[in-house]
């Protein structure tokens, strides 16, 4: 097996059968097969091998002539011929190394093989994304399946990153790529079954082909494309998911009794009373309102203990979990048929999809793409793509979320369903015991029923999307093409949120709005019936692409050069309005009032209808020139340049300013192919990589005029008023980075192991970020200054091993790590606060320290008191005014590390075994710090956010020696919680390995040559080691991922 | 060859000057660059932003609100700082006074800068005009705020080198300024007032917006409140020339939520001061102001409702809402008037004003009338009555330090949390503490104490 790569370099002059006038080529390949469509160059002739794998040599030859012989996947051969041969030149081609997975890499504006790639990638097939979980938007899957892909899970969208942070404050998300031009729409409009694969560009010379959005890196995603062999290719699929309900048991709360002994002791120290004094009459806790009427001797001191033991006793965590929530089931179908009817080469493919999650939300889609390729003659060639998407989404029940209302958080005391099973109102807006006592009989129902709320409202979001593209290639001289590329996208989406009568939401405006009149009657400001709330949203985007192609190959040579300019458009297009009164039966509304303002019905005070009647327009054109030229030697040496620049529509920068300049450079020398290289038995194929380059960037407050944004129009003098949207600030300049990438890659012999290993470092200059400023200048408390320099270096390592075991065993494993870490050179803050670092959000630049790092309070345990202590000038302190005040600067604080992994990688491990496979995916994250919540007592008491913490906290002398959590102290001093919860008692390790999924799959040949695939996964399986010792995951210290479990039945006809 | 790269360059060049346009194109329909009237007017407009930030301050250091024993703990921190007349931390960290009042300066620098690029035309001429006099009052007005929180009292006759504000003059937000004298501050408010009631015209489109009577109201509260007695009178005059009808309290429905209806009746400007925790909800109103009301006194049922815990809480007066008015109303005014009337001697004049705004205050046929004869009398009479009329309106602060520079000695004082805090006349506490924030990142002086 150790020979696969020999090189076998022989050309065979045979001698016999003389006078043969035109002597021919024949080239084989290592199994003495003829190969057809190889390339032969004589001097300035091209000619290519027949179906008998010969060429014809030309009568006459120049002498010594060389000749070069190409064919895609194997080593150019080079024979000198000295004189005219007399007989066949028989020439072997020997298989490139790389061949038996030859990869494509496709940046979007050209494809080459990734062995000869000077620039950094990583690419992964649409269908090995798929085996493992079978995602409703593609790019949730990438992580941890392809090495650099981590995802910042701080905010809760979660925001997709490749190879960390390259810029301080502006958007981080890579730049997705769909078919060649940027991709505006939504990821969920495209059916994952229709990918071909995805490829993730990492350096400099991606951000430099694609300008300025892509120093964060680019995703490119590649359609399927019509077959190339000539046979009818059927694909089925079909996908089932069951999603097991969220356990919200691992929210650390307080207790039910904890909860409403605090209620009590609040209560008893006039904690509510401004509250209940409140005109506007907010609502309050159902502990509250008993309290209260125990005060006015409504109930005995029994019957309160009673009522309150019963409360105890409740658990809406349990009552969410047992009737509202319900099994996820994702269920997906797919279907693709292609062929190759010469002279078209067509694919056409549908899916539909059906989701229904824990809160019966029901998402569906369905999907269908045509792609047509063909070539009118031999010199011009067109590419057709056609998709369309239907999205819907029909809302579904309220979560526990939405018990929450101004009077804090639903208290896990509170009950949705009596003991009969009948469905209970919930606290919500305004005092119970106000509710129940209204005595005018036009006032509808006001309670809330969050079991019912959804039967009285259809919540739908529609979407449909089409995306067309055509391609041409001209070929209008030999080794010259013209290509141009045009794609249109729109999206048409549509939310409709209907409210019923019956509906808590119109049930609690109507009442609001009622006007009660001296003789008893009433009017209504917003009648009976139901409101409806509609939005559109649409979205075309145009990009147009022109080019000149030259791509030429002579003796040991090759060079392209492209060269060509991107202009697109995109504009979206809102428009929202409601109607009031309105009848689904026979779709009639009623006008309303929005000008006026009518007293409240629970307290006089004025108020107007909102009319959420807006039209709006966003517009972004962008435009584009680039240019990159490629030349190889002998497949040894590869050189790499590109420069490129681009503009968009920044308003009111000067269109001299709005051009970002980009430039890369790159190399790439294949170490093994030089004669002095004898490793040859150990590793045949090594490579060096090589690229640098240089990305500008522009920000629209750049601008050179001071801009105004209008908002919406005053109801009292019906004159719009309008907003500053940027001030003229000339002291800003460009952001600049510069990436360098060097790669090592290598292949043992036997391809039993494969791998690569790179060094990356951004540095980044002159970055955007908000400097605080005085705000008696009037423009806020920061603006945007030229603030920092950063760099972010790391190392990525992937590794493939590949061992047959025996014939039917073969076990595989493919590893990959990063290293990752970033720091601050300069910063120009003008602030140094401590008490603006230790969130651990945004950004915490400190010099020398990661951009995102977690700073915190020295905490140095309780005291005999139970209070927390601090250090202030080198002392021990319980002064918190002045330990989170601003004499404290984040020079004192206490560095805790990163926020982002310094380790991040994955495992995966395969083991095949005659028709069945077991595959099992293991990620980590290693060296990062993340800040746990705790008990924040002024939480606790104004919205009832109550940690388990509580429990342990201080409660009498003694404990500050079993226990780090402060003694409840009333009343609230913001300081000291803000010094507790931000001081180094939070700060929790990140450090975990996850498995995420194992599986088992089994494969079946059926009917003569047809595959069928039959899988098994379980996926998000759980932590298999954690750091922490509080048994919180780190990357989802909320909520867990629930459980997937997965079949997945596959055919291919 | 050659043809094909010279054509390829030719496109795109042609390509490129056909993009300028392309990529100027608005990137939101909203945004503009301000450039006419109508830009200007709309910087001019916020109904919330300008009308809705009066400095709270003041009624939160003044005598008529106290904080009752279950109340006390409620107060964040900042509130209570400024309750107890603390020399820091009064201000929160964001979203304070000085911030507010600023960032609406930047607005009115705004205009003011862009105004005279754009014609003022015989066309035009009355609503360019307009919008300049509009920014004027409104720059005299935030300034008057501040001065009024953030520097100490003054008089127009003092020699003095007692600190001002910073006078931020354009809307250039690099420019250092620092602190001016107080009497170029009160200068400057005045002069831009003076402009304003030569710019402005009766009505405006709604009171909302400033007019020249509210201009000239205004301008009447910045002579009282540096002692500029002669003044007050003169433009309290010229205000009440444009109408001077008071409403009578009889028509008003005392049963309704808010008895006095929102822009309307006799308030010439509408302007509130910014929601607080302190002055609206933990506070009641001072028993001691309470008592001041007479038998028959409609007032008090007007603006006071007793509240579960036997205190009084403020209702509302002339926002028609539960926000707490602190623009320029005709009651103010008039008071303004009698008061400059007493202090030129002209007591008869006097008599007659103030009777007749009494008549409107009291249940008909109730007011016994008042003849006013010694000076020094009608103006503690006035003063108690500016106290009941004014209340909560944010006055009561200007006339204490004004009252206290002429050597009336009123110490504010305030209990919390068993403590007795006193703001003594002539402390230097009368001028709050700056934010620190503020002190941090410009280096301007803190006002010392």
């Amino acid at each position: 097996m150790n020979k696969l790569i020999r090189i076998v370099f022989s050309f065979v002059l045979c001698m016999s059968t003389a006078f043969a006038q035109h002597a021919e080529i024949k080239v084989w390949n290592e199994d003495q097969k003829p190969i057809e469509g190889a390339t032969v160059n004589i001097g300035n002739t091209e000619l290519m091998t027949g179906k008998a794998g010969s060429v014809l040599l030309p009568d006459t030859l120049q002498l010594p002539a060389q000749i070069v012989i190409r064919y895609v996947g194997y080593r150019t051969q080079t024979l000198t011929m000295s004189e005219y041969p007399k007989q066949t030149t028989n020439v072997t081609m020997l298989l490139l190394p790389m061949t038996i997975d030859t990869v494509l890499v496709n940046t979007g504006y050209a494809q080459f093989q990734k062995h000869t790639n000077v620039g950094s990638f990583e690419v992964i097939r649409g269908e090995d994304i798929l085996k493992e979980n079978v995602p409703f938007n593609i790019i949730d899957a990438l992580e941890d399946r392809v090495s650099s892909v981590t995802v910042d899970r701080r905010t809760n969208s979660g925001s997709l990153m490749v190879r960390g942070l390259s810029t301080i404050r502006g958007d981080r998300t890579p730049l997705i790529v769909l078919d060649n031009f940027p991709y505006e729409g939504g990821l969920e409009n495209i059916n994952p079954n229709d990918i071909e694969n995805i490829t993730i560009l990492k350096d400099a010379s991606a951000a430099s082909i694609w300008g300025a959005r892509a120093s964060n890196g680019v995703i490119v995603i590649t359609t399927k494309r019509g077959a190339r062999g000539q046979k009818l290719r059927v694909e089925l699929s079909s996908n089932q998911q069951l999603i097991q309900k969220p356990n919200i048991f691992y929210q650390k709360i307080i207790s039910n009794k904890d909860m409403i002994d605090v209620e009590r002791f609040l209560f008893e120290n006039n904690y509510y009373t401004a509250r209940e004094n409140q005109r506007s009459k907010p609502s309050l806790s159902p502990v509250i309102e008993l309290l209260i009427r125990q005060r006015d001797n409504g109930l005995s001191a029994d019957e309160l203990d009673n009522a309150l033991q019963h409360l105890e006793n409740n658990d809406l965590r349990r009552d969410f979990y047992d009737h509202v929530y319900r099994l996820g089931v994702n269920s997906q179908y797919a279907l693709r048929i292609a062929k190759n009817d010469k002279p078209i080469q067509w694919s056409f493919s549908t899916g539909y999809d059906h989701n229904v999650d824990y809160l019966h939300t029901q998402t569906k889609r369905a999907t269908a793409m045509l792609a047509l390729n063909t070539s009118l003659t031999d010199k011009i060639n067109i590419d057709l793509n056609i998709g369309f998407t239907h999205l819907s989404d029909i809302g579904g029940k309220d979560d526990m979320v939405s018990l929450n209302d101004a009077s804090g958080r639903a208290a896990n005391y509170y009950r949705l369903r009596g003991d009969g099973g009948e469905v209970l109102p919930v606290i919500k807006d305004y005092r119970q015991y106000y509710k129940d006592n209204i005595s005018n009989p036009s006032i509808l129902d006001w309670n809330y029923y969050p079991m019912e709320e959804h039967r009285w409202r259809e919540l739908t979001d529609r979407l449909n999307s089409m995306r067309m593209q055509v391609g041409a290639t001209y070929e209008i001289l030999p080794n010259l093409e013209l290509r141009g590329m045009f794609r249109y996208d729109i999206e048409n989406g549509r939310q409709d949120n209907m409210y019923h009568q019956e509906s808590y939401y119109v049930r609690n405006l109507v009442n609001r709005y009622t006007l009660p009149k001296p003789d008893g009657t009433i009017a209504r400001v917003i009648p009976e019936g139901a409101i409806r709330n509609m939005a559109d949203n649409d979205l075309a985007t145009y990009n147009y692409r022109g080019a000149i192609h030259y791509e030429k190959s002579w003796n040991v040579h090759k060079l392209s050069f492209q060269s060509g300019m991107d202009v697109s458009s995109r504009k979206t297009n809102n428009a929202s309005y409601v109607l009031y009164g309105f009848n689904p039966h026979n779709y009639t509304n009623v006008p309303i009032d929005f000008f006026n303002s009518y007293p409240s019905f629970i307290d006089g005070s004025l108020q107007s209808v909102q009319n959420n009647v807006s039209l709006g327009k966003q517009v972004r054109n962008t435009v584009s020139q680039y240019s990159y030229l490629r030349y190889g030697y002998d497949e040894r040496y590869e050189l790499f340049g590109t420069v490129r620049r681009d503009a968009s529509n920044l308003f009111g920068v000067s269109t001299n300013n709005k051009w970002n300049p980009f430039w890369s450079i790159g190399a790439g020398w294949t170490v093994s192919a030089e004669n002095f290289y004898n490793w040859n038995d150990l590793l045949p194929w090594v490579r060096l990589r090589l690229t640098n380059g240089i990305a500008g960037n522009v920000s629209e407050r750049m601008a050179a005029v001071t801009t105004i944004s209008y908002n919406s129009v005053s109801n009292l003098t019906g004159v719009p008023y309008a907003n500053f949207s940027n001030y003229y600030n000339p002291d800003l300049t460009w952001e600049e980075s510069r990436t360098l990438n060097l790669g090592l890659d290598f292949r043992s012999a036997g391809n039993l192991l494969e791998g690569s290993v790179e060094y990356y470092r951004k540095r980044a200059s002159r970055l955007y970020g908000n400097s605080p400023i005085d705000y008696t200048a009037g423009v806020g408390y920061t603006v945007m200054k030229n603030v920092a320099d950063m760099e972010a270096s790391g190392l990525d390592a992937s590794l493939k091993i590949h061992l047959p075991i025996t014939k039917s065993m073969v076990w595989s494993m493919s590893v990959f790590a990063n290293y990752y870490k970033d720091k601050v050179l300069d910063y120009y803050q003008t602030s140094d606060r401590g008490s603006s670092y230790v969130s651990g959000i945004g950004i915490t630049a400190v010099e020398g320290h990661p951009v995102h790092a977690l700073y915190s309070y020295d905490y140095r345990g309780l005291n005999s008191e139970g209070d927390p202590v601090g250090m202030f000038e080198g002392e021990e302190s319980v002064d918190y005014r002045r330990l989170v005040g601003t004499t404290v600067k984040v020079s004192d604080l206490v560095y805790a590390g990163p926020v982002f992994p310094k380790w991040s990688g994955a495992f995966e491990q395969i083991f095949r075994y005659k028709k069945w496979a077991l595959n099992m995916r293991v990620s980590y994250r290693f060296g990062h710090v993340f800040r746990r919540e705790t008990i924040n007592y002024g939480n606790l008491f104004g919205s009832r956010l109550g940690h388990a913490d509580f429990m342990d906290r201080w409660q009498k002398v003694g404990d500050e020696r079993a226990t780090s959590v402060p003694k409840m102290s009333f009343p609230v001093n913001n300081n000291r919680d803000a010094f507790f919860v931000n001081s180094t008692y939070t700060v929790t390790k990140g450090d975990y390995i996850r498995l995420n999924n194992i599986g088992v799959s089994y494969n079946e040949t059926i009917l003569r040559n047809k595959k069928m695939e039959i899988g098994l996964q379980v996926n998000n399986v759980g932590l298999l080691y954690k750091a922490n010792k509080v048994n919180l995951d780190p990357e989802y210290p909320n909520m867990p991922l629930s459980p997937i479990y997965q079949f997945r039945l596959s055919f291919q006809l | 060859m050659k043809k094909i790269v010279l054509s390829y360059l030719i496109i795109l060049t042609t390509g490129l000057t056909a993009c300028s346009d392309f990529l100027d194109e608005k990137s939101n329909a909203r945004l503009t660059i301000p450039a006419n009237l109508n830009d200007m007017q709309a910087l001019l407009e916020h109904p919330t932003s300008l009308n809705g930030n009066d400095a709270f301050e003041g009624e939160a250091s003044s005598d008529d609100l106290f904080v009752p024993v279950g109340q006390e703990n409620n107060l964040i921190d900042v509130d209570e700082n400024l309750f107890r007349f603390a020399n820091e931390y009064i201000n929160p960290e964001t979203g304070n006074t000085w911030y507010w009042c600023y960032t609406n300066l930047y607005r009115m620098n705004t205009v003011l800068d862009l105004l005279p690029a754009i014609d003022r035309t015989q066309k035009n001429a009355s609503i360019w005009d307009n919008v300049k006099g509009q920014a004027h009052f409104w720059r005299a007005h935030f300034y008057f705020q501040l001065a009024s929180i953030y520097c100490l009292p003054y008089m127009h006759n003092e020699e003095t080198v007692k600190p001002g504000l910073p006078l931020r003059e354009n809307a250039n937000f690099q420019e250092v300024v620092d602190r001016s004298t107080l009497k170029d501050t009160y200068q400057f408010i005045i002069d831009d007032l003076k402009a304003a009631s030569h710019l402005l015209d009766n009505p405006a489109v709604h009171v909302v917006r400033p007019s020249k009577k509210a201009t000239l109201g205004l301008l009447a509260r910045a002579c009282m409140a540096i002692g500029d007695y002669e003044n007050m009178l003169r433009y309290a005059d010229s205000c009440l020339m444009y109408g001077a009808d008071l409403v009578d309290y009889n028509t008003l429905d005392l049963a309704a939520a808010y008895p006095v209806a929102s822009y309307s009746g006799e308030i010439l400007f509408h302007s509130v001061m910014r929601y607080n925790q302190l002055v609206r909800a933990d506070a009641r109103i001072a028993p001691e102001l309470m008592e001041l009301y007479q038998e028959n006194d409609l007032r008090k049922e007007v603006f006071f409702q007793q509240n579960k815990d036997g205190f009084f809480a403020f209702k509302g007066n002339y926002s028609g809402t539960g926000g707490y008015f602190s623009g320029v109303a005709l009651d103010e005014v008039v008071l303004m008037k009698i008061e400059g009337l007493i202090r030129a001697d002209r007591l008869t004049e006097a008599t007659v004003a103030y009777n007749n705004l009494m008549q409107k205050r009291f249940v008909s046929g109730t007011w016994t009338l008042v003849d006013f004869k010694d000076k020094e009398e009608a103006l503690n009479t006035l003063f108690t009555e500016r106290r009941r009329e004014l209340a909560i309106r944010g006055l009561r602060w200007l006339d204490i330090r004004r009252m206290n520079m002429e050597g009336k000695k009123i110490d504010i004082v305030h209990r919390l949390k068993g403590q007795v805090y006193t703001l003594q006349a002539g402390s230097k506490r009368f001028a709050l503490p700056i934010p620190e924030e503020v002190i941090e990142r410009s280096k301007i002086k803190q006002n010392q104490y």
